[in-house]
């Protein structure tokens, strides 16, 4: 079989929609349930390593610590499985993907390094710049999924980031409710020309 | 730019370097970079101990006589001091029984004569530093930065902390001490009351002669037995230094509350809790008497930034 060369894309909008749309259908479930599996095992890590931690930490422990499992597990497991077996999105942009994942590992970074300075008796003063920091990665990866003109003017269209079959399935407020989230980025669209 | 984001490898690489040099510099700035904020100025003789970091220590004109001291005691004309061990809940503790003529000997010292986080010395250095008599480690003060820190007289750090949950000591200029909530009152007006020295560290272990701690309570989030340090009044110029060992073979360590039964049975008024763990150490007559663990259970004393020692 030939395969079909691919066309190369004339703008970086063009470019990333053109990866993002790479990944559809059974692909891009099969590939969740991947990442899904991936952010398992990192929660179950962090379950060990806190178990050993304070195995060596004479009685002390950190509730920031022993909840660090919690973010790669309501932050990936979560939402990938449910990628995976729904139509919810009918493909993932790479840059929102990084984002999210950069995200995960900062507060996930947090929960440790607090971790490790409250079990030793100190204070934590940067703990909160985790937070915020991480915070901003995950809104910056759900902004760059759902309205990517943000990232690139040229972005053909957002409707890469839902699936249209998903879309008909709603109801009429669940519409309302879709247009009320992507009105803001119309403007955009029809001042960027895209 | 934006098309670098989409290289996954790429991208990974620098944030993964990027996080890691991020949290390497968390961890040296909280526990090895040293961050100076004073130091301490010696006082002379004629001097109203009111100019910059200035103590109220040497002020008086000092007699010692000629001071007994064998391997567990020391006597002269104003300090009277003795050792013992006991064992007690299968741990050694080192109980020093003082006895002063002024509370001017009772005095704090901080690691290199400066102020500051992770500024630290050990405790039989800074005991060297001072000529100290008896010295134990104090309320680590550098581990954080939040709490009051009056040391000798001088308001170092007036930002209270924001833990409530534990009181502090404080020790006025004729010896007494006191317990105090930092959410209660200003370390200017602790100041202003006489207060010479606190320790912010907790909790207090007997009140009133009465053990104010539960069986079940503990320092921070700890809940094992571990060297332990406290220091309580019994009465007038009459004080209690213990140090319990903990966290090895010969010795499991002392509950806070198991710690709380040694003070008050050696009839103290009021007791606190200073910092434990590795940094509880003993240092009598220039030789540290108990067994300090630093890192797990190894044998070694460790640095800490402030002492509270006797001595002229």
């Amino acid at each position: 079989m030939n395969a079909v060369p691919r066309q190369r894309p004339a703008t970086t909008g063009q470019w990333a929609a053109q990866r993002t749309a790479q990944r559809t259908g059974r692909t891009f479930h099969r590939w969740c349930a991947k990442i899904t599996g991936v952010y398992a095992g990192i929660a179950v890590f962090c379950v060990v390593f806190c178990l050993i931690y304070e195995q060596f930490s004479f009685g002390e422990h950190s509730d920031a610590m022993r909840r660090m499992f919690l973010v790669p597990l309501i932050g990936g497991v979560l939402p990938f499985a449910l990628l995976a077996t729904s139509d919810l999105l009918s493909g993932l942009s790479r840059v929102a993907f990084n984002l999210w994942n950069s995200g995960i590992a900062v507060l996930v970074s947090g929960c440790l390094i607090t971790g490790i300075i409250e079990i030793s008796g100190r204070v934590s003063d940067y703990s909160l710049y985790y937070w915020i920091a991480g915070g901003v990665f995950l809104v910056a990866a759900v902004v760059a999924q759902f309205f990517p003109s943000l990232f690139f003017h040229d972005y053909p269209s957002f409707s890469y980031s839902f699936n249209p079959l998903f879309r008909k399935r709603l109801t009429a407020p669940m519409r309302c409710g879709l247009f009320l989230c992507v009105s803001p980025t119309v403007p955009i669209h029809r001042a960027t020309g895209a | 730019m934006l098309r670098f984001l989409q290289k996954p490898f790429a991208y990974a690489a620098v944030f993964s370097v990027t996080l890691a040099s991020v949290n390497t510099f968390v961890l040296l700035k909280t526990y090895v970079i040293p961050t100076v904020q004073g130091y301490v100025t010696e006082v002379s003789d004629d001097s109203s101990g009111s100019s910059g970091h200035s103590g109220y220590s040497g002020t008086t004109a000092v007699t010692k006589g000629d001071p007994v001291v064998t391997d567990n005691s020391y006597t002269d004309e104003n300090i009277q001091i003795t050792l013992i061990t006991v064992r007690y809940a299968d741990t050694d503790v080192y109980v020093a029984d003082i006895t002063l003529s002024s509370a001017e000997y009772l005095k704090t010292a901080l690691a290199s004569n400066t102020f500051g986080t992770n500024v630290t010395q050990k405790t039989s250095e800074m005991a060297a530093a001072h000529n100290a008599i008896l010295a134990v480690n104090g309320d680590y003060y550098g581990a954080s930065r939040q709490g009051y820190v009056i040391k000798n007289g001088v308001i170092y750090r007036d930002t209270a902390r924001k833990d409530t949950s534990y009181d502090d000591l404080v020790i006025y200029s004729d010896g007494s001490f006191g317990i105090v909530n930092e959410s209660e009152v200003t370390a200017q007006q602790l100041l202003d009351s006489g207060v010479v020295n606190l320790f912010a560290f907790g909790p207090a272990l007997v009140q009133n002669g009465q053990i104010a701690v539960s069986q079940n309570q503990e320092v921070g989030r700890a809940m094992a037995n571990n060297p332990r340090t406290a220091i309580g009044i019994i009465d007038d110029l009459h004080y209690i230094i213990v140090v319990s060992d903990g966290r090895t073979n010969q010795s499991e360590g002392l509950s806070l509350y198991q710690l709380a039964q040694v003070m008050q049975q050696y009839g103290c008024v009021t007791a606190y809790n200073l910092d434990g763990g590795g940094s509880s150490t003993m240092v009598f007559n220039g030789e540290v008497v108990n067994n300090p663990t630093t890192n797990g259970n190894r044998i070694s004393e460790r640095t800490v930034s402030d002492i509270v020692y006797i001595g002229y």
